[in-house]
């Protein structure tokens, strides 16, 4: 006799031990520190921070450990932890016109108020493995001096306005019409590839608006807490983050005008940054909001794909039997 | 870190709890409500598990199905995690269990008035196969403005193109009121959902939405007043290898090398009970 | 001297956009054909829009009978009054007509969008029409991409009338038809116009259709209404310069 699809408790405990196994790999290799990862690995770190909602670099670096570097799963554990922690309240916004940049460039302004900064990029790389790397000590490289003494004297690159308390899009049901800090909120929470590629289709789009890098800034930049109880405000730390300021011109006869978009992403995430503020502009410009929000989730994206991995045999089976009854109907 | 009673904490529960109410109180309404983060990925039944991990108590018993097996790995994950978080009893009996979490499928066991059933959604908007906007959709259930529908069903009986409503997750309407989705569970088991003694509880944690059935509610699938519901039973004689029952709903087990089709009860449990008979 | 029935709709000083329209009146009466009849440009379908309950005007209002502002109603109101009392035939089938779904079904469904529930009642007034508007029942099933023109035009009709409206609006409902296929279209319209009394406002750019069927023309231009007549004496004595561009144009 067919006893269907048991044993499940055994065959899970089995799995997680393959799984475990998997990560690992060959033994005979040095196991990863998460202080490696969080030091070396530091663009999937960034990202999983900002997707994961947290900034935490060595719970960061621990989901990417656990989660064998896949960035989709680190920031999926990262979520799901981040759910059980307490909320504390909300910082007050950040000032980013006083970040001390890594880097800050511009695509619309040849002057920049003190100097277009390349910083860590890879943008002027070229692209040939390094050879070098596969070695063990790579030479440290000493930085240029006087960087440090660039007066923090940007533009102050503003997110939205208009809003006294943010939304926060977790205790808050994604419902119409979106507020400016739920939009933020998604968009920043948004899978990196889902807003790069709206954002490119959104370029090859005809007679979509092609919007510009005004400003592009990475650095480190403080928080504050504002303390009801006692009046006052209170710095907590520094954070690292990428902001990206951009514009569309809009043309509209009397009422032309340039459409400003904005993204941000903790640490040095710049693809993100400008993805997210491409997009946002675009939101602006009447993309439609919830086709962009209620799918840009990486973690809800990837769970509903993954579910249908589940066995789906009564609806499989409802449609066979559809499809043979409408063929039969021929 | 610790982890609380059913892995969510307190203020989480309680606001489930709120919603829940809110539904029972609107049949058949979706509620907007907050499904916290949970460690299972969206899709493999967290709304369910966000429902159940709010209502349970220290002596609740649980049965978790999946297609109404107890025994899938799908099931056995869910019973597992609250096994840990919540240290419960579970149970694979109905008559047992004072909290049931399914998905795809309506219990066929006997269901009585202390129980609560709680489904797995993964589409709670049953508008949204015929509107792409929230707004439109949320707009249509504030008037039961539901000719669309209709107009759907007229189409499969008159189009030369057969358009037709799958053969799941057939809409019902509640209480002649709200349009709902009973979930991907089969056509047949829709009549199930009607006139149940027992609490029925619908999560949908991605799409961030619960509903509910309270006790005894008037569920009807949508049909045209001169023709009734076909719950689509089939009439090929299939029989459970198992149990050998015929009325029951069957999964296709295997196609011998003869070309003949074998089936096997979907629901577990029953299909245990009548083999031990 | 006779007495007239209240009009149907009245829509009294009503304007649109910085030009489009501007101080625009009319009245429909029951059982009435009104051809709204200017140039391209001239407002015409604006002001039929906001006739149907479809475009909120800037200025103005659409008054039913009794003093019932058509857009100071609740939306849901204005919706469900739309779906019982008028019926809208547009210039582009594509625009009315679901291309998706069944000629039958795009036809019954102004009835279950008012309620209707029953599948027997509904097919049958979806044959009485489809026989109405002379089309072959056989075609029934198929779906409006693959009748002609002309029949897509019937079946916009068709779904316009089967709910028994009090008014049945027309936006240039023979553009792109062959001459044949217009006469044809016009004849039937006037045959429906007879049998059901349903009053029509008729959006047209061609005074030979309006002569056809209407009991009364207006004429648009530049967004204002200029002048209003019957159709025949329009013809013969058209008075103001756009009347008179419009009866030339017939030749």
């Amino acid at each position: 006799m067919y006893v269907p699809v048991k044993g499940g408790e055994a065959a899970i405990a089995e799995s997680r031990k393959a799984l475990a196994r998997a990560r690992r790999g060959d033994p005979a290799v040095p196991e990863l520190t998460v202080a490696q990862i969080r030091e070396q690995m530091r663009g999937a770190v960034d990202r999983v921070m900002t997707e994961g909602a947290l900034y935490d670099r060595d719970l960061a670096a621990l989901a990417l450990k656990q989660a064998q570097g896949d960035v989709a799963e680190a920031t999926f554990l990262l979520r799901a932890h981040r759910a059980m922690l307490r909320r504390m309240g909300h910082s007050e916004p950040l000032d980013l016109s006083a970040i001390r940049p890594d880097r800050h460039i511009s695509a619309t302004a040849k002057e920049l108020p003190g100097g277009q900064i390349l910083g860590a990029t890879c943008d002027y790389t070229h692209r040939l493995l390094d050879f070098s790397l596969m070695g063990k000590a790579a030479p440290f490289p000493e930085a240029a001096s006087g960087l440090d003494d660039m007066p923090p004297d940007f533009p102050r690159a503003k997110g939205e306005e208009g809003e006294d308390e943010p939304v926060d899009i977790t205790r808050v049901p994604l419902r119409p019409p979106y507020g400016p800090s739920e939009t933020l909120g998604h968009l920043v929470r948004g899978e990196e590839g889902f807003l790069t590629g709206l954002a490119y289709t959104r370029l090859r789009t005809a007679g979509a608006a092609h919007p510009y890098v005004e400003d592009l800034v990475a650095g480190e930049v403080e928080v504050s807490v504002a303390l009801e109880d006692i009046g006052l405000t209170v710095s907590i730390g520094d954070i690292e983050l990428t902001a990206c300021r951009m514009v569309a011109p809009v043309l509209d006869g009397p009422r032309s005008h340039l459409s400003p978009g904005f993204g941000v992403a903790f640490g040095c995430n710049e693809r993100k940054a400008v993805a997210m503020a491409a997009v946002d502009q675009a939101l602006k410009s009447g993309l439609d909001s919830e086709l962009v929000l209620a799918h840009a989730d990486g973690v809800e994206a990837g769970g509903y794909v993954s579910h249908l991995k589940l066995p789906h045999y009564s609806d499989f089976q409802a449609d066979l039997e559809t499809i043979r009854r409408l063929a039969a109907d021929d | 870190m610790t982890e609380t009673f059913a892995y969510l904490d307190e203020d989480s529960k309680r606001a489930v709890r709120r919603t829940i109410l809110k539904a029972l109180a609107v049949p058949g309404y979706q509620v907007p409500f907050i499904a916290p983060e949970m460690p299972i990925a969206y899709g493999w039944g967290v709304g369910g598990m966000v429902v159940t991990a709010s209502l349970l108590g220290a002596d609740d018993r649980l049965k978790v199905t999946d297609h109404g097996s107890d025994e899938t790995v799908n099931a056995v994950n869910i019973r597992a995690f609250f096994t840990r978080t919540a240290g419960i009893g579970t149970t694979t009996r109905t008559r047992e269990a004072t909290i049931v979490q399914v998905r795809q499928r309506v219990p066929e066991a006997e269901l009585v008035e202390r129980q609560v059933v709680v489904y797995q959604v993964p589409r709670p908007d049953p508008l949204r196969a015929f509107v792409d906007s929230a707004v439109e959709a949320a707009r249509m259930h504030a008037h039961a403005d539901y000719g669309r529908v209709y107009t759907r069903l007229f189409e499969e009986k008159t189009g030369s193109h057969g358009a037709v409503q799958p053969g799941y997750d057939y809409p019902v309407l509640v209480q002649g009121r709200y349009l709902m989705s009973p979930s991907p569970v089969p056509k047949r088991d829709n009549v199930r959902l009607n006139d149940c003694p027992a609490i029925q509880i619908f999560g949908a944690a991605r799409e961030r939405r619960l509903y509910a059935l309270p006790p005894y509610t008037r569920v009807e699938s949508i049909a045209f007043e001169d023709v009734p519901f076909d719950p689509g039973l089939p009439e090929d004689g299939r029989r459970c290898v198992v149990c050998g029952c015929g009325e029951s709903h069957l999964d296709h087990l295997l196609l011998r090398d003869d070309g003949m089709s074998e089936w096997v009860c979907s629901d577990t449990e029953c299909c245990a009970e009548r083999a031990d008979a | 001297m006779l007495e007239l029935p209240p009009p149907l709709l009245t829509l009294d000083g009503v304007s649109h956009g910085p030009r489009t329209l501007h101080d625009a009146s009319l009245s429909l009466y029951p059982g009435e054909v009104l051809c709204l009849v200017g140039k391209s440009g001239a407002g015409k379908s604006t002001l039929l829009r906001i006739a149907a309950g479809l475009l909120p005007p800037g200025k103005g209002r659409a008054l039913l009978p009794g003093g019932v502002s058509l857009y100071e109603l609740p939306e849901q109101v204005l919706v469900s009054l739309r779906r019982r009392r008028f019926g809208f035939v547009a210039q582009d089938a594509g625009d009315t007509l679901d291309m998706a779904a069944s000629a039958a079904a795009n036809i019954a469904q102004p009835l279950f969008d008012n309620g209707e529930r029953h599948f027997g009642r509904a097919l049958a007034a979806a044959r009485r029409w489809f026989a109405a508007l002379d089309l072959d029942a056989a075609r029934l099933g198929d779906r409006p991409g693959v009748f002609s023109g002309g029949m897509r035009q019937r079946l916009q009709i068709a779904r316009a009338l089967v709910h028994g409206p009090e008014i049945l609006f027309l936006d240039e409902p023979t553009n792109g038809l062959d001459t044949a296929a217009q006469a044809r279209l016009l004849t039937l319209l006037s045959d429906l116009q007879r049998c059901t009394g349903v009053a029509m406002l008729l959006v047209t750019h061609d005074l030979r259709i309006a002569r056809l069927i209407a009991h009364r023309v207006l004429v648009l231009e530049a967004g204002g209404v200029v002048e209003e007549a019957p159709p025949d004496r329009l013809i013969a004595d058209p008075r103001h310069p756009a009347a008179r561009d419009l009866v030339a144009a017939m030749i």
